[in-house]
């Protein structure tokens, strides 16, 4: 599953995506609207065929990369509220010696055409 | 020959639209194209230096040279956390 949508990512279905029986452990990281001085909110504005077209290399990268069997990511677009999940990566390792660093943030951030623009305090 | 520019945040706030229609001469680079936007919408100029260019969603070189129907996406630098 590689989304990007406006609204709430439903954390159990982004799980139920990357279920296997084949698998031991599914990796989840959540990455929120930190409440920094000034910001309220984070607006989000996506070239979205580029960023789909970017993070399906990623994953594929990540599979080939770390031996993981499922890998789903999905980002918010449009305005997120300080503590609302922006962006979320699951992934499935072989096993307990795989363990990777799905939160790759620099080359993600190089990576894919998703913008971020805060939002002050009124 | 004609091409789309797509404007993202900043950009297309100064522009005013997020889609615009570009009429070129055969052999015109990114570049020239974006300077050509500046000279049409002088208060970009101030963020040429952090511009990312895309042709056809795939991030090119100013040197690229353009071909008729091309998509051409001017992206802000994708500002991330403070810590």
């Amino acid at each position: 599953m590689i989304e990007i949508q406006r609204n709430r990512i439903d954390v159990e279905t982004v799980v139920d995506s990357v279920r296997r029986p084949d698998a031991g452990a599914i990796v989840v990281f959540l990455g929120t609207v930190r409440a920094d001085p000034d910001v309220r909110a984070l607006d989000y504005e996506v070239y979205k065929p580029m960023a789909l077209r970017t993070l399906t290399e990623l994953v594929k990268r990540a599979r080939e990369k770390f031996g993981i069997l499922e890998l789903s990511i999905v980002h918010r677009a449009g305005r997120v509220p300080v503590g609302g999940v922006r962006r979320m990566f699951l992934g499935h390792g072989r096993s307990q010696t795989d363990r990777p660093d799905l939160e790759d943030r620099g080359r993600y951030r190089r990576a894919a055409p998703v913008g971020q623009e805060g939002t002050p305090e009124v | 020959m004609q091409i789309q520019v797509r404007l993202f945040a900043t950009y297309r706030e100064i522009v005013g639209e997020g889609q615009l229609a570009w009429t070129l001469r055969d052999g015109t680079t990114v570049g020239q194209l974006v300077d050509a936007i500046f000279a049409k919408y002088p208060r970009l100029l101030g963020h040429g230096n952090s511009m990312l260019l895309a042709v056809n969603q795939e991030v090119v070189r100013p040197d690229a040279v353009l071909r008729e129907g091309d998509e051409v996406a001017l992206l802000p630098p994708v500002s991330g956390g403070r810590r």
